[in-house]
């Protein structure tokens, strides 16, 4: 038993994790990462506080967590359908009560993080007397991991119904896919082969946030920030790297589709804006009035535009390293003596359009050294 | 149909051309582009498609791609030689985004008799190559074309996949599609019946004389 556990342990839970690290780390960090230490353990408290007082945020709460089930369900059962996972099927020789052992256990693994934080949630309502939440958390959890387990057995035993459980899994698949195209495609990339990388910009990037507005918050210098600012922006540049060197080699096939130019440099935008969500979240919630909001706001943008001429430089380098690096280099100096003259909207604004001149220039005559 | 006017494609700093192309019109029908490895029948292909920059000048139905990029890319798909896609991706995601940019028709024939309806919702990682190169067809005939280009159709399909294929060309070829196929593989005797070769030699393209 312990064997099969061990297996099912690497080719599921295991795989899991390392497939779902990018999502996971997004997860943690919105939840944990974008608020000062000394006041999580608040904050949590008054969230779980409003779910167990409001019926309408434990909706939504319980439907995230079945989100999260259906996630994990459809990763078990994409895997036992897989072609190199055809031995899986051995295990409907079990007993069935051997067989709903290890299945609770493997779903029980992967719901791990949403299994903690609900014994916070029952723990707190127990502590303010809130049976009813306190039981409903729990039969709640009980349930998504029964139906998860139940999943598993049903799959596996019935293989000659496989069709039926693919018909779910598309149903659910499609119904709760959102399809950005080729943004989408972009974030895609970034999320599953370029995970790690991801997450070691984005460590960085909070790093050097956090030694400008928590650790020296009481002795905040503008010029230090701008250039903790510029290390947040070169980190960046590394995954606008990653994301064109994608585009041109996986997605080429891209230029044969009627795409025009500014709706390619308005998907990179996007991207972008999204990505530095989290930067601007923190400077926003940790800001405590050293810099105005509007100036966040526009900082933000700023470095939208500014990943954008990157885009336009990698374009025009043929995607070649060495030049590029240079050009990141002239950019972080020219941006530092910009922001120094405190003209923010006029920066972004030709920042903006030097980017959107050098990207149309490029980006039809791009053609991979 | 397909005009190049003053056509020339150069790699890197080289001032060479590895094709040049002074003036050529094709009208419509089935090409069957011929020459030996490395004379540049992909390079031209590419350059139809759009996928790589050129000198020069090349229209379908008198719309330039340098003047109309977005009208001339509705009228032009591509199927490459061994086609590369996100591994991360699904069939169906692919043909989604390749509908929701071509517009128009969807070959529903060619996706179930290929069989890539059973494999679409896949991602592309477990694909094998003839099933890649089942995609990558399905994709070039998504929208209203009005050529498509063919870079070694026949690379990796298997004999049922192929007959489905040229059976398909035969078809939208009797719709006033026009194509222009690369292959080091023979097709049919019937579909070879219906097309002209070009002979790509010494960096020129020229109408094969029998």
């Amino acid at each position: 038993m312990k064997t099969i556990a061990g297996i099912l342990l690497k080719v599921w839970v295991k795989q899991f994790y390392i497939i779902n690290a990018g999502f996971l780390f997004f997860v943690f960090f919105f939840f944990f990462g974008m608020v000062n230490g000394g006041q999580l353990i608040s904050y949590h408290i008054s969230l779980i506080q409003a779910m167990l007082s409001s019926p309408v945020f434990m909706a939504v709460v319980l439907f995230a967590w079945l989100c999260y089930n259906i996630k994990c369900i459809l990763f078990f059962t994409t895997s036992i359908k897989a072609q190199d996972s055809s031995y899986i099927y051995t295990l409907g020789i079990l007993p069935a009560a051997k067989q709903w052992e290890l299945y609770l256990l493997a779903v029980s693994l992967v719901y791990m993080p949403v299994l903690i934080y609900s014994f916070f949630i029952i723990c707190l309502a127990i502590q303010q007397s809130m049976f009813g939440n306190a039981a409903l958390v729990a039969t709640y959890q009980l349930l998504m991991i029964a139906t998860g387990a139940w999943m598993l057995h049903y799959t596996i035993n019935k293989n000659t119904s496989i069709t039926t459980i693919e018909k779910i899994t598309t149903a659910v698949n499609s119904a709760f896919k959102i399809n950005l195209g080729y943004s989408g495609f972009l974030f895609g990339y970034i999320l599953d082969t370029r995970k790690i990388a991801f997450a070691m910009v984005k460590v960085f990037s909070i790093l050097m946030l956090s030694i400008s507005f928590v650790i020296n918050g009481d002795h905040f210098d503008e010029d230090l920030f701008g250039i903790f600012y510029l290390l947040v922006f070169v980190a960046h540049a590394t995954l606008v790297f990653y994301l064109v060197e994608f585009s041109e080699t996986k997605l080429a096939f891209n230029r044969n589709l009627p795409i025009a130019w500014y709706k390619v440099a308005a998907m990179y935008c996007f991207t972008y804006s999204i990505f530095l969500l989290p930067e601007l979240a923190f400077m926003l919630v940790n800001n405590h009035g050293n810099l105005p909001e509007a100036s966040i706001v526009l900082l933000y943008f700023t470095t939208v535009a500014t990943l954008f001429l990157c885009t336009g430089y990698l374009y025009g380098c043929g995607l070649n390293m060495e030049s590029y690096l240079f050009l990141v280099f002239i950019t972080f100096i020219m941006i530092f003596f910009l922001q120094k003259t405190g003209l923010r909207l006029l920066t972004l604004s030709g920042i903006l359009l030097a980017a959107t001149v050098v990207f149309k220039s490029y980006y039809h005559s791009f053609e991979r050294e | 149909m397909l005009t190049i006017t003053n056509f020339q494609k150069k790699y890197g700093t080289s001032t060479e051309p590895v094709l040049s192309i002074h003036n050529c019109k094709i009208e419509k029908g089935i090409y069957w582009i011929k020459g030996a490895n490395g004379t540049g029948k992909t390079s031209l292909l590419k350059s139809i498609a759009g996928l790589i920059p050129f000198e020069g000048s090349i229209a379908v139905d008198g719309c330039d791609i340098n003047h109309n990029r977005m009208a001339y890319l509705q009228q032009v798909n591509y199927a490459e030689a061994e086609p590369q896609y996100p591994l991360f991706l699904s069939g169906k995601e692919l043909i989604d985004f390749y509908r929701s940019t071509k517009k128009g028709n969807f070959p529903d024939s060619l996706l179930s008799n290929l069989g890539v309806e059973k494999f679409m919702h896949q991602k592309t990682s477990t694909y094998s190559s003839g099933m890649l190169k089942k995609l990558s067809l399905v994709l070039a005939f998504i929208g209203n074309p009005t050529l498509i280009l063919l870079d070694e159709p026949l690379i990796a399909l298997d004999v049922a996949a192929v007959d489905v294929l040229q059976a398909e060309i035969r078809q939208y070829h009797q719709a006033d599609v026009s194509f222009i196929i690369t292959s080091h593989q023979l097709f049919n005797n019937e579909l070879i019946s219906c097309t002209t070769n070009l002979l790509l030699q010494e960096k020129s393209l020229q109408q094969e004389t029998i």
